[in-house]
Formats: structure tokens, sequence, C-alpha cells
């Protein structure tokens, strides 16, 4: 059955409107900022492919908030988990299904974006300036940029899975991501506050593009699996007895 | 053979302080049509819900087709289809749509059970309009198709007439009539339109203010007098 409820949370994602237009816009917003970025600078092919991961992280923060909401809230909403509810799925397998197609969602996303930001910054400016091996500091790097913003993004379904209203779900998503961002920014001078950020994907979301050593690799792999099973695992605190209208 | 696919025993719920079901105890037969009767606010809904995973219970127990435990009800959900409250209905999606992705909730792919179950309902002809343009009455025969698309041996319909026309109301009983005769599933009905209820129901189950206050036969009312009368002479006694 959860290979069920899998498909029929894909087919829902993929037939919303929503998921194409905030799918198209994370990828294109990005792009186009690096473009409009590069026109004006004359840096390195690298740096123009480290400013287009930063680029990314910025509108992700916004974009993934909507796409929780609507994704999450909404389906409460319009009574769809109350639906699989009654068609005798257990929660946790609902839970779940919502959760891997949320994530696969945001991965699809943040793999294109950033796909066509890096394809925009070597053809603008070539492959020159990169301080390590093309593998490592390219590829490997994009891949846990991925991972790293895709569990950012699962503290918005964490907090979707908590409200009911779509439109409040969305308003504090966004808030909420920016609070994180600011306070990551601000905070990440502080020796102490530094150490706690290597350990949550917001943190990583912005060590990763200056820190690609055999250390931070590790914390950043651990910071996702660890909100790869607490999200799931809090959202079901409140999922498993919920009262369902 | 126990013929009995559905026992309450003792369900008792609360929000807060307010006690909404107060040691509901019945039992569903196989083969009948039930008409669960009381007024708004009785319990009605909560009970339903209690029975569909809704809602979780304080006290007493469920037990749906010989199964109690957490996951035995789950499975057992399976042979059930409801409707309640209104139907969960994608506007966006024709009637054939709606159908195809309900069955996938039960881990079913079988178009020709769709178009079956859509001219059993009477939507046969109309089963690629998209569902926002439907009447109520058709949105509600919609609804009573995605209940169906299991073949469930028991459906539980919360207030499926609310809101229709007097010929709605006549198309949703006929065809709640057939589907107990012609294809033996139990339904549960729900609802405080006596008169629709009297037409239909083979027992009655009487709620109000949270307590189970008769449970009778269709035989049993007709010595009794008329539904009406009789439902409100309990309600005068359990006041």
């Amino acid at each position: 059955m959860m290979g069920s409820l899998l498909k029929w949370e894909s087919k829902q994602t993929l037939s919303s409107l929503s998921f194409w237009i905030i799918g198209a816009t994370m990828v294109i917003l990005p792009a186009l900022f690096l473009i409009l970025t590069l026109k004006g600078s004359d840096v390195t092919g690298y740096e123009a492919y480290l400013e287009g991961l930063s680029n990314f992280n910025g509108f992700m923060i916004f974009m993934v908030g909507i796409f929780a909401g609507i994704h999450v809230s909404g389906a409460f909403e319009s009574r769809k988990i109350q639906a699989a509810v009654m068609a005798g799925n257990s929660r946790i397998k609902i839970l779940l299904a919502k959760f891997f197609t949320y994530l696969a969602s945001i991965g699809l996303f943040t793999f294109i974006g950033i796909a066509v930001s890096t394809a925009i910054a070597f053809i603008m400016r070539g492959t020159g300036g990169i301080d390590g091996t093309f593998v490592r500091m390219i590829v490997a790097r994009a891949l846990l940029f991925v991972l790293v913003e895709t569990a950012f993004s699962s503290i918005c379904f964490l907090i979707s899975m908590y409200m009911r209203h779509q439109g409040s779900s969305i308003g504090f998503n966004l808030m909420m991501m920016v609070i994180l961002s600011t306070a990551v920014q601000m905070l990440i001078a502080n020796p102490t506050a530094e150490k706690i950020f290597r350990f949550i994907p917001a943190g990583q979301s912005l060590f990763v593009i200056g820190d690609m050593s055999n250390k931070n690799i590790l914390m950043a792999l651990a910071s996702v699996a660890i909100f790869f099973v607490a999200i799931p695992a809090l959202s079901f605190i409140r999922f498993s007895k919920e009262e369902l209208k | 053979m126990d013929n009995t696919i559905l026992k309450i025993k003792g369900l008792t719920k609360k929000y807060g302080t307010k006690t909404v079901l107060n040691d509901v105890s019945f039992e569903v037969e196989k083969g009948k049509i039930y008409g669960f009767i009381g007024e708004n606010g009785a319990g009605k809904t909560t009970t339903i819900r209690a029975i569909t995973g809704l809602s979780t219970i304080d006290e007493g127990s469920v037990e749906l087709f010989g199964k109690s435990d957490n996951e035995g009800l789950i499975e057992a959900r399976h042979r059930m289809g409801c409707l309640v409250e209104h139907p969960i209905l994608d506007l966006k999606k024709s009637a054939k749509a709606n159908l195809k992705y309900q069955q996938l909730l039960y881990g079913n792919n079988d178009p020709e059970r769709i178009v079956q179950v859509l001219e059993r309902v009477g939507l046969g002809d109309v089963k690629n309009k998209k569902a926002k343009d439907f009447s109520l009455g058709m949105k509600q025969r919609l609804g009573i198709a995605m209940a169906l698309i299991n073949s469930p041996e028991l459906l539980i319909l919360d207030e499926p007439v609310n809101g229709l026309d007097p010929v709605g109301m006549v198309e949703v009983r006929e065809l709640l009539l057939s589907l107990c005769r012609d294809d033996g599933i139990t339904i549960v009905i729900s609802s405080h339109i006596l008169s629709e209820l009297y037409q239909l129901a083979t027992d009655y189950i009487i709620i109000s203010k949270g307590h189970i206050i008769s449970t009778l036969t269709k035989d049993e009312l007709d010595n009794v007098g008329s539904l009406e009368d009789y439902y409100m002479e309990l309600l005068g006694r359990a006041a």
C-alpha cells in the first residue's frame, strides 16, 4: 500500500499547477539573477558557480514556504489526507508518502535550478578558477548542496504539518525561513554558534558553498540525516492522534 | 455464522470537559440498512468519525469485520466505503479522474470498475465532465461512487441527502435501496430527515446527547407508530 500511496501523492503533485509554477520560478529566477549579476562583473566561472549556489539559497527560502503550505496544509484543507485515512491507510504511511514527495519535489527543483545556474556560469565565464578537482568542487558540491537545501526546506514541512490553514501556513513558513537564515548569517562568526550551525542544514547551506573539506562534508551529511529522521518523527507526534475534520 | 460486521462497545469521546459520546454501543448486521438518527449535535458524526479513523476514542472499542486492534481496523477499512459530511472531490478534475485517484488509495487500478461504478450511480454520461460543473445532487452521487469504488461490503454515509432537492433525495434513496438489495451492501446512513430514513432503513439506531436511546427494527417501529412520533417521545423521555 505504500507504493500506491506514493503513486497517489506523486500523481497529485505532478498534476498541480503550483508544483510547475514554483518549480519554474525556482529555476528561472536564480538563473536570471545570475545572468544580470555576471553582466556587470568579471568573476571566474567557478566564482560564478558559487554565486549561483548562493543566489539559489536566497530564492529557495521564499518558494519552499509557499510549496509546503500548498502541498501539506492544502492537503488537509481539501481533506485529501482524510480520504486517505478513511480508505484504510495508516497515518504513518500517509505521512511518509507526503514527506517523500515533498522532498523529491524540492530536490528536483534544486537539482534543476543548480544545473541551470552552473551551466550559465560556465558558459558565460568558462571553467577556470576551480580550486580543486571538478568532480569534488563542482559535482560533489552541487549534489551536497541539493541534499542540504532539501533538508533545510523540510522545516517548512514540519511547520505546515502543525498548521491547518494554508494561508497561515505559508505566512509562517516564510517568516521562519527568513528568521532562520538571518540568524545564521548574523551569528555565523560566533565560534559556539558556528559549531551548532555545522550540524543543521540552515547553517550548512552557507558552509557548503565555502567549505568542501572531508570534515564538513561529513557534518553536512549528518545534518541532512538528522533532519530527514527528525522532521517526520516530530510531524507524527501531532498527526498520529490528530482529530481530522 | 456471526452476521455482525460492525460492533461499537462503550464508545466514549470527550472534547475537553464536554462529553460528546457516552458509552455508545450498537451492532450492525450484514445486509441491512441502518438509519442512524439524532438531532444536530447528538453525536452521529462523531461516532462515524471514530469508525472511519478520523477521530480517536477515549474509551470503548470499534470492531469492524471482526478486527478491533489498530492495524486490524486499518486493514478492515478497505472493506468499507464512506461519505463523511460532504464528498471529497477535486473539482478541477473529471468524475472519472476523481475515481481513478480514489482507487489508488486502495492500491487498485481498474478502469473498468470506474466505468461500472459511474454507470451504477447514474453518472455514466458525464464521466469526463469536471466535478465543478456538477449539481449538488450529482456531486453527492459522485461522492457515493467514490465510496463504492473498492466494492465495499459496508457503506457509511453521513447526512448524504443534506441540501438536496426532493428529486435528488429520491435519486439517492433509490440508489441506496438498490445497492443493498442487488449488491448486498450493508449501509449505515445518518440523518435527521426522518421521512427519508423511514422509506430507506430496515433498522434504526437513535442517539441523543451522546447516548444511544433506542435501537429497533422497522417491524418493531411499525408496531409502535410513526418514526417521528416515536422519536419525539424518546426525546421527551431522554430530556
